[in-house]
């Protein structure tokens, strides 16, 4: 996700325009800075800036940029005291618009301020967590710094100065620190953010299902260096295209295919014809009307960048970024680099996906994203059994006498129940699912389970019992390795489930990887 | 001179320090039996002054008894072996037998060192040699340990005795011990008098007691002063000093109260006793020495205990079935007397917002009271635990009365709810029981572990008993009101086909055991089947009863809700009483009780929401009303809010007060609407059959409607048609005959004005009144065309005139009865020629629409009147299954048919507009009959009485209309019109021909 701030800025400079006395800084200066600090050139603004404030340290306007940029490099206490000190200055004079921005950065520093923040050696990341979330960081460094070298290769370049990262216990910071409300980012499942020059995201602690935080990070890192290196002149269809084709790059190669949920949503809209228009996505994806419309939107963004990818790969998507970059309109620089125009592009890249032959899943339901209720435990394995995905009465029926059963440790007879609600409903829910994996696992059958989920993790690959469950059943039948990697996933959905952190910290030792082990062991710390 | 050798020396300073360590030890020994002696001689003489005798002999004793003590201990303990210690000798010979083997040779030591340098009996160097030989031995010598303390230890250990001893009293005789204090050791006198002995003689004391004891004046001569009486008491008395003097006072306490003194030697004075003292007296002599007497005069309190009430009735904690009258019987008694008595009420929760009862004639020293208490002082209401006691005062007027207090006991008025409650909880309770016999059933290992028989017959007694848990459950719903009949039906139907599946498993079972036993195929496949279907009922059951477990508590909840809310608008009509009687106390604490009980409802409720968030399955949980903690929260907030409100009311900001009911109420109406939704949910989501079988209803009545309306539509045309005709023919065919009508009738009004020239009777002119004004109304209904209404005035007319006939027969006059005779001629002539041009009229109208379009409206309203019959028994089947469809809907399709049928017949008989009012009622019906179907989607509550009432009343949002008198005016009208004309007579001959025409138009 990522919004664009030119408009605060283009206010910013005729409020200080009018503001100035005659003999003050050099407008244009002022502008450039202002325009700078917008687009996240950060680096820029502070080598111009420096000398000028150093120059004349009371002019108002230069005080202001200052404050913008200290708010911009994440640095919310100085900054709230610079521009304090400015509206102290200007009195009842002060625009409008320094105290919008004063209150932001108010906002945002009192939301914060009780974090706590970890820097990398190298001074890189600095990232930000409060409580427990202190648990991710050492995560998120892998994922972060795998993602900045492979973006690095494949942009061809690398933004300098430091990442701000910060991590929110729940959606209200998110909230309280973006123009986005709780109920869109509820509705629209926006859980991360990339702006103001930082990357921003919910820890997977606030949903009751957890989610692929790990990729999440990714993107939204993506979406940095897009900002960046385009000046911030990227369209958001295709700011969201490549961060979403890109995010998986810090674990794959790049093509990788579109998981099952998304690939049914996009089949089924292809074949409806009932697909979002770029302007829809026009200004944010968060301001979609539903998860399912969001979810639709990221997955046609993905396969046009997938598209444009196999087209001519990165070196002509950094030909665009970089025409884009040098004030090209879009239809221009498209046509300067593939040929085609923009309503091109729209047209080809349909023809093509008709021919790519995407597949729906049956049965598969579209599972938004759950936000817990303040109260809800962290992790809850009863909480991510969601009935809302069988439509049957009867299915439904059986799958929740199996639970029942279950619960009384009756595994023999809740067996049989949800191999009756499998019969009627079929053996793509994860419920029943993985119901019957756990009743098998506890009368001993490990062998059993693998190929029961085998359609569910196709289908829901977020849905962390099933890599739970095929954890255990590989450590019982002594494939430690893929049990390890089954519980690696279940990290990356739920890091705060302390099954996983048990088995690995076993599993890792058993496999010699000391350094693993000790992570394992620190987490399980953490977690106490 | 040889020098005395330095071991000499060494000798006497050994010896020295023995001495002070012996007199040390004697110093402490004699110290412990110093403490020991005085300390027992102190501790007698004061339990001996304490047990009573007092007085300077008795003083004098025990200070000689403590001199000797002391003395003696002195003496025994101290100064003789403190002597003993005084000579080296004697010291010398201690040491000697402290360290032993020195065969006197210190002793010698100490001699030579005396007589030295000549010494007496030996030689100077052996003398010498002896010395040093001595000093090494007592160098090394430990002389600690040849003089121990210990025996020092026995007087401590004797003081320690005492000490414990001084203990021991203090706690079985403090007070003996206090009193020997004070005759010990008597508090010195005020000022500079002296101290004497007795200083009046021949003291007589009158006691005057408080009026409460009833006692009369009691006079005490030659009394000693000692006296014990009741607080309050006046004490007058007279003395006389054994001396002259010159003032006389008494010392009271530390208070000087002056005496009459007359002849300076008979004194006189009055006190009144306040509470326990010493007093004295005191007199100035006539040198002016002040004297006072040496010893006190005792005056104690004789108490005054508070009431004593035994409670008899009840004789134990009660639990009422309902709030009926409580039977209280009590005694209560007092030393002095009663001054009132009172049955006290409270809620158990709110002790400090009793009910008194005062209870009447309360006075003497002992009552038997006995009464019955209507529970509604206290508005108690089912589930209420209360608490009574009797509380009694004495009548002291001193220190104000005094309350005795019965026992408690606590009356606990039965609750549906609690019953309710245990029976659904019962009811959750057979989901386990349930899910044990489904979970045996699945496991049955067909192919292997124990014989087949028995592992079925474990099965099939586990169902058994499943069932009948569960049918013992339901049969108990049956008793409870509470529980409403849909829940109950859908469980006994449930309950029916498990126990017909196991009925037929056993039936089938027995014969096939020895086949099993065998493990035959073909068996064990049979008995599979059958138990596979008990297990399909049991899932089914299962479901079922968990859903049905959600529902009550949802509905429990919801009343809970309901009655929160009619307790808080009773609140806060009593807080608005209260606003105009600030003054009124009962009211206060009846609006405090309130308050406390409605916590007490809030608390249940929030427990209740609690437990059905713990029970509920986690599907039903989606139910978004309890998923929001908001909910939970709101509760705590009103609780608090009833808290606030609490010191609100106790500060008197009524405005406050009421503002936060307000709040109470939005929250309250918050929490039902979120309760009803999730009901609804529920509900859909357990009966989709019902739900889909309502919706094809009520598409069904849908139609009925849209048909019945175009049909009444066509029908109003045809009707306005025929008004037209009938009109048309009124001025254009019958006018002439019209007029003719009108000439008639403008004459009877002349025969009545000729009438009312005559001298009538009281009661004929009551008549006349009535007939003048019927034939001006007749003129008037003529005139405008109005023949129904001309032909009625026209017959009232004629009941009036045969009054006047009856009445005029006794009059003088005869004019009056030929007049009467004339009138009645006439207004019979106006009644024949209106029947006739009424009937003519109605035939000209049937012609003027066709035959077959009236026939066609008849088949039309005929097929309507069967399809609703058709709907109506489609309802009566769904309606065994339904409960909801059962009673309103099938009366409004039943009532909707007839109306139907009715309009059929009038469309048979060619009278459109007489159809319509049957269309109406039939087109009104069916909207009644769509709104019963929604209401039968609905979940169907339970009939919780009079609060349940109040309940559907606020739940049941959307009304059921059921057509009122206004809605259809003009049939009602009509038809009160012609009920009221067919009362009145018509004249014989034309009777028989009215009456048939008003039948065919009611018909």
């Amino acid at each position: 996700m990522i919004a664009r701030t030119l408009t605060l800025a283009a206010l910013c400079a005729v409020l200080t325009l009018s503001a100035r006395p005659a003999a003050a800084a050099d407008d244009d200066q002022i502008d450039r800075l202002h325009g700078l600090i917008s687009d996240w050139q950060t680096t820029e603004a502070r080598r111009i800036l420096t000398p000028l404030l150093a120059d004349d340290p009371d002019e108002v306007d230069l005080r202001f940029v200052h404050g913008r940029l200290l708010f911009f490099e994440g640095r919310y206490a100085e900054a709230l005291e610079v521009l304090d000190a400015v509206i102290a200055d200007m009195g009842d004079a002060t625009p409008n618009a320094f105290r919008a921005v004063r209150e932001e950065v108010a906002a945002t520093h009192e939301t914060l301020k009780s974090f706590d923040e970890h820097v990398t050696p190298d001074g890189r990341f600095r990232i930000r967590y409060t409580g427990r979330d202190k648990l991710l960081v050492p995560y998120v460094l892998e994922v972060l710094q795998k993602t900045d070298a492979v973006l690095a290769q494949d942009f061809a370049w690398r933004p300098e100065g430091q990442v701000v990262v910060e991590i929110y216990p729940e959606i209200r910071y998110l909230a309280a620190v973006s123009p986005l409300t709780e109920e869109e980012i509820e509705t629209s499942g926006t859980i991360a953010l990339c702006k103001y020059n930082r990357l921003m995201f919910t820890s997977p602690r606030a949903l009751v299902r957890g989610y692929g935080w790990r990729d999440t990070v990714a993107h939204e890192f993506v979406h940095y260096y897009l900002t960046k290196k385009s000046v911030n002149t990227v369209p958001i269809w295709l700011h969201e295209g490549i961060a979403k084709f890109q995010e998986s790059r810090w674990r794959t190669e790049p093509g990788a295919p579109l998981e099952p949920p998304q690939e049914d949503l996009l089949a089924r809209s292809l074949k409806a014809d009932q697909l979002i228009t770029f302007e829809q996505m026009h200004p944010s994806m968060a301001k979609l009307p539903s998860q399912e419309a969001a979810g639709l939107a990221f997955a046609q963004v993905h396969m046009v960048i997938d598209f444009l990818y196999r087209r001519a790969g990165y070196a002509s998507i950094n030909e665009l970024i970089e025409a884009l970059r040098d004030g090209a309109p879009m239809d221009a620089a498209l046509r300067q680099v593939y040929g085609f125009d923009l309503g091109g592009l729209w047209g080809v890249w349909k023809a093509a996906m008709v021919t790519r032959g995407f597949r729906t899943y049956p049965g598969l339901k579209q599972r938004a994203l759950k936000f817990k209720r303040p109260g809800d435990p962290e992790a809850d394995d009863e909480a991510e059994a969601d009935y809302g995905t069988i439509e049957e009465k009867k299915v439904r029926d059986h799958a929740h006498l199996g639970e029942l059963l279950r619960a009384r440790e009756r595994h023999k007879a809740a067996l049989y129940e949800y191999r009756k609600a499998m019969v009627l409903g079929g053996d793509g829910n994860p419920v029943v699912q993985n119901g019957a994996a756990s009743s098998l696992l506890a009368l001993e059958q490990p062998g059993d389970v693998l190929p029961l989920l085998e359609r569910v993790l196709l289908y829901y690959p977020g849905f962390l019992t099933t890599h739970i469950h095929r954890g255990e059943a590989l450590m019982k039948t002594g494939d430690l390795a893929a049990a390890a990697a089954a519980f690696e996933e279940a990290i990356g959905i739920n890091p705060f489930h302390p099954r996983p952190h048990i088995a690995l910290l076993d599993l890792y030792t058993r496999l010699g990887r000391t350094e693993d082990a000790e992570r394992a062991r620190q987490t399980l710390e953490l977690l106490k | 001179m040889t020098p005395r050798p330095q071991a000499f020396d060494r000798i006497g300073a050994v010896l020295r320090r023995v001495r002070r360590r012996l007199r040390a030890r004697i110093g402490l020994g004699a110290t412990g039996w110093l403490v020991t002696a005085l300390g027992a001689v102190l501790l007698i003489a004061l339990v001996i002054l304490g047990l009573g005798l007092d007085g300077a002999a008795a003083r004098i004793v025990v200070a000689i008894a403590l001199a000797a003590a002391i003395a003696a201990t002195v003496v025994v303990a101290f100064a003789r072996p403190l002597a003993r210690t005084r000579r080296p000798e004697a010291v010398a010979a201690h040491l000697e037998d402290g360290l032993g083997g020195l065969d006197d040779a210190v002793l010698a030591c100490v001699q030579y060192a005396r007589e030295w340098p000549e010494p007496g009996r030996g030689d100077p160097e052996m003398a010498a040699a002896l010395a040093d030989r001595i000093a090494a031995r007592l160098d090394a010598a430990d002389l600690r340990a040849v003089t121990p303390m210990a025996p020092a230890r026995t007087g401590w250990l004797f003081a320690a005795g005492v000490a414990a001893a001084w203990g021991l009293a203090g706690l079985v005789m403090g007070d003996t011990l206090a009193r020997g204090a004070q005759a010990l050791f008597p508090a010195a006198p005020s000022g500079d008098a002296r101290e004497v002995g007795p200083l009046v003689g021949d003291l007589n004391l009158t006691l005057h007691f408080p009026p409460h004891t009833g006692r009369e004046p009691r006079v005490v001569p030659n009394s000693t002063g000692d006296i014990e009486v009741p607080e309050g008491t006046r004490v007058e008395l007279t003395a006389t000093t054994l001396e002259p003097a010159r003032e006389a006072s008494l010392r009271l306490g530390d208070a000087t109260l002056p005496l009459a003194l007359r002849d300076g030697r008979d004194l006189s004075g009055q006190f009144v006793v306040e509470s326990a003292l010493s007093w004295r007296f005191s007199v100035v002599d006539p040198r002016g020495e002040v004297l006072v007497e040496n010893f006190e005069r005792k005056l104690r309190i004789e108490p005054d205990r508070p009431p004593t009430v035994t409670l008899s009735l009840p004789a134990e904690d009660l639990e009422l079935e309902d709030l009926r009258a409580v039977q209280v019987a009590y005694d209560a008694r007092d030393d002095f007397g009663l001054s009132s008595a009172a049955i006290v009420i409270a809620l158990a929760t709110d002790p400090d917002h009793p009910e008194r009862i005062e209870q009447p004639g309360v006075e003497g020293l002992r009552i038997d009271g006995r009464d019955e208490v209507d529970l509604s002082v206290i508005q108690a209401q089912g589930g209420d635990r209360l608490m009574l006691y009797v509380e009694a005062y004495d009548n002291n007027g001193v220190a104000g009365p005094q309350r005795g207090v019965s026992a408690t006991r606590f009356i606990t008025v039965h609750s549906p709810q609690a019953a309710h409650y245990a029976l659904t909880e019962k009811l959750r309770q057979t989901i386990e029981v349930l899910l044990d016999a489904l979970a045996d059933r699945l496991e049955v290992d067909w192919r292997g572990g124990e014989p087949l028989p028995r592992q079925l017959a474990d099965v099939m007694l586990a169902s058994r008993e499943a069932a009948t848990a569960l049918s013992g459950v339901v049969d108990a719903m049956a008793d409870d009101p509470l529980t409403p009949d849909e829940v109950r039906l859908a469980l006994t139907g449930r309950l029916g086909a498990l126990e017909k599946a196991m009925d037929a498993e056993k039936t089938a079972h027995d014969p096939r055991i020895d086949a099993l036993e065998r493990r035959d195929d073909a068996a064990i496949r049979a008995a599979n089947r059958d138990s596979e279907a008990v297990v399909e009922e049991l899932e089914q059951a299962i479901i079922l009863v968990e859903a049905m477990v959600a529902r009550l508590a949802l509905e429990d909840m919801a009343a809970l809700a309901d009655e929160l809310k009619a307790s808080q608008a009773k609140l806060r009509e009593l807080i608005e009483a209260y606003r105009q009687n600030p003054d009124d106390e009962a009211l206060k604490a009846r609006i405090m009780r309130d308050i406390r009980r409605l916590r007490d409802r809030m608390a249940e409720m929030q427990q209740r929401m609690a437990q059905l968030r713990q029970k509920l399955p986690e599907e039903f949980l989606n139910l978004d009303g309890l998923q929001k903690d908001d909910v939970a929260k709101g509760l705590d907030e009103t609780r608090n809010q009833l808290g606030e409100l609490e010191k609100m009311l106790e500060e008197g900001d009524i405005d406050q007060a009421l503002a936060a009911l307000d709040e109470m109420d939005k929250m309250l109406d918050e929490l039902s609407a979120s309760l009803d939704s999730d009901m609804q949910d529920l509900h859909e989501e357990q009966n989709p059959e019902l739900q889909r079988a309502i919706s094809e209803l009520m598409d069904q009545t849908r139609d009925l409607m849209k048909r019945q309306e175009e049909l009444g539509d066509e029908t109003q045309k045809l009707a306005d048609a025929e008004d037209a005709a009938r009109k048309k023919a009124l001025e254009e065919q019958f006018k002439k005959r019209l007029d003719g009508i009108k000439q008639d009738a403008a004459a009877l009004r002349r025969t009545v004005d000729d009438i009312a020239r005559q001298d009538l009777s009281m009661l004929a002119e009551e008549n006349l009144e009535h007939l003048r004004q019927r034939a001006d109304e007749l003129n008037r209904a003529l005139d405008q065309g109005q023949l129904m209404e001309s032909l009625q005035m026209a017959e009232r007319a004629m009941d009036h005139l045969d009054g006047l006939e009856r009445f005029s027969r006794f009059d003088e006059e005869p004019r009056t009865d030929e007049l009467v005779q004339r009138a009645r001629q006439q207004d019979g002539r106006v009644m024949r020629e209106l029947a006739e041009l009424i009937d003519e009229a109605r035939q000209q109208t049937e012609q003027a629409v066709p035959p077959q379009q009236r026939e066609q409206l008849r088949q039309q309203q005929q097929a309507l009147s069967e399809a609703t019959e058709r709907l109506r028994r489609r309802m009566a089947e769904e309606g065994q299954e339904m409960p909801g469809l059962a009673d309103q809907p099938m009366q409004q399709a039943q009532q909707a048919g007839e109306s139907m049928r009715e309009a059929a017949e009038q469309l048979r008989r060619g009278r459109p507009a007489q159809a319509r009012p049957g269309q109406q009622q039939a087109q009104s019906q069916l909207q009644s009959l769509m709104e019963g179907l929604r209401q039968a989607a609905q979940p169907q509550r339970a009939d919780r009485g009079q609060r349940g009432e109040e309940q559907r009343g606020t739940r049941r949002r959307e009304r059921v209309l059921v057509p009122g008198a206004e809605a259809y005016q003009a049939p009602a009208e009509f038809r009160e019109e012609l009920l009221d004309a067919m009362k009145q007579r018509a004249p014989e001959e034309y009777r028989e021909q009215v009456k048939r025409y008003y039948e065919s138009l009611i018909r």
